[in-house]
């Protein structure tokens, strides 16, 4: 269960970028291509083995227009398909 | 949900920089007779430091692909620093490499410390003979097949590329079958391009019409069995911006737009393909050369304009795989000009396609630069 006192980090056969309104992600080992709406790149992008989600999502809201609840249920609904696709796994 | 394809014609349409081919040196241990390398291009060298910088200006401008080529990549001196430092900062990373030198500690540091993507190495031929003769060294056959096997056992994802040539031509069958025994996918280019300094002496290597219809029958044959055995071919995911984007988009390629190459010197140019000098890396940085160049302005536009000439040619022109920048190397300076190469390779394509009862809907990649 990803909640906000999770640290996560990214697998380390992924390689992102960030083309917004999109992000795409390879994944190098399987190998497989994806595109993430933005909110899951700019989170994806600040994934370091240290932060916890709390922190990123600090991070990433001044640039969404959008209350903190409706973010933070977002980013773990994004990140939760994240680390089941295998993009980022728990560290603690 | 949107598509990866369509991200890709963004980047083609917004100008989005996703792909850079780096040639790090033209210093090669072998010496293949057709190589397009101008080895008489002088300027200076860019130093590590100058690599570093430009790949800490390619990550920021969210560049994705990195394609390290050459001359042979790993004849250069710094090639494993400028390697981890690309996997350091988040390329996907391609290798062009003839192989020659990858095994043991090399091999296995080229995994561990770079990590590539995928290392596109380099089959002349499926004997000794014929692929030794292309590449002037001795044994470079041999030592190439065991350094497959050595690749293959370490885990490294590997790729062969061929040129199709007038000396190779009846061993495509052959070196399919090599391609097989090893697990590794085989991807023929069926044209011999002129040397990057205008030469024309490489075109005499040029595979025959025969030649090229055969290799074509074999790798429709090839589809259809793989097919037949496998049910519909998965997606292939991981496309690289250098591949065909099916979405449609203004462009007939990303050269200069999605993608651009790299020298030794720091030269700048639309495609490896396609060398209109765009600026260099001594004198501007890449984000500069790549918002400011009137050169890549230019092929830009001139993408577009290839893209509205060759829909003249109705359903002939996807069989071409027409090449801008081989049509200007090949009329002195005009991308619009159609060559032989493609116009001929759209004929054969189309008698290879007649011989069959369905028209398939496969795109063809084909050039191995
Ligand atoms: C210049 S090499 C650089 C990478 C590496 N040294 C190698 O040989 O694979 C890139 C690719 O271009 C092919 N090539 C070289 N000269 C060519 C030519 N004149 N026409 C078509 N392909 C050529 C090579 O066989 C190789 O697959
Ligand atoms: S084609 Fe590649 S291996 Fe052959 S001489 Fe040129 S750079 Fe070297």
């Amino acid at each position: 269960m990803i909640g906000v006192d999770t640290v996560l980090r990214r697998a380390k056969d992924v390689r992102h970028r960030l083309l917004p309104p999109e992000a795409v992600v390879i994944r190098q080992t399987v190998p497989e291509v994806l595109v993430l709406n933005d909110v899951a790149g700019e989170l994806l992008e600040r994934v370091d083995a240290r932060t916890p989600v709390s922190g990123l999502l600090d991070q990433v809201a001044p640039l969404y227009d959008v209350d903190r609840a409706t973010l933070e249920a977002d980013a773990l609904r994004f990140l939760t398909e994240l680390a089941e696709a295998g993009i980022v796994e728990v560290v603690a | 949900m949107t598509t990866f394809s369509a991200v890709m014609a963004r980047t083609w349409r917004e100008n989005q920089l996703f792909s850079v081919l780096v040639e790090l040196t033209y210093r090669c241990n072998l010496d293949c007779v057709f190589c397009y390398n101008d080895l008489g291009l002088r300027g200076t060298p860019l130093s590590k430091a100058q690599y570093l910088k430009l790949l800490d200006d390619l990550q920021a401008m969210q560049v994705m692909n990195l394609i390290l080529s050459g001359g042979e990549p790993l004849a250069h001196p710094d090639f494993f620093a400028i390697g981890a430092a690309a996997r350091e900062r988040g390329f996907v990373v391609r290798i062009k490499s003839n192989g020659h030198a990858l095994s043991g500690v090399l091999a296995r540091r080229l995994r561990d410390e770079v990590d590539p993507y995928i290392v596109e190495i380099s089959l002349h031929g499926a004997r000794p003979e014929t692929h030794d003769r292309q590449t002037r060294v001795p044994g470079s056959f041999e030592r190439l097949l065991e350094n497959l096997r050595g690749l293959r056992a370490l885990g490294q994802r590997v790729k062969l590329n061929s040129t199709l040539t007038g000396w190779n031509e009846g061993e495509a069958r052959a070196m399919f079958a090599i391609a097989d025994d090893l697990g590794i996918p085989l991807q023929f280019d069926p044209e011999v391009t002129p040397r990057d300094d205008g030469d024309r002496s490489p075109l005499s290597l040029t595979a025959s019409r025969e030649g090229i219809r055969d290799l074509f029958r074999l790798e429709f044959e090839r589809g259809d069995a793989a097919e037949a055995a496998a049910g519909p071919r998965p997606v292939e995911v991981a496309r690289q911006a250098d591949d065909a984007v099916p979405v449609s988009t203004s462009k007939h390629c990303g050269a200069g737009s999605s993608s651009i190459a790299i020298d030794p010197f720091g030269n700048v140019y639309p495609c490896v393909q396609w060398r209109v000098a765009s600026g260099n890396l001594h004198e501007a940085s890449i984000q500069e050369i790549w918002s400011g160049s009137a050169a890549l302005a230019k092929v830009r536009q001139q993408t577009e304009e290839v893209k509205g000439k060759l829909a003249g040619f109705g359903k002939d022109a996807g069989l071409m795989n027409f090449c801008p920048g081989l049509a200007a190397s090949r009329s002195g300076g005009d991308p619009l000009a159609v060559y032989d190469g493609a116009t001929q390779r759209a004929a054969i394509l189309g008698e290879v396609q007649a011989e069959r009862k369905v028209i398939p809907l496969r795109v063809l990649e084909t050039s191995s630069r």
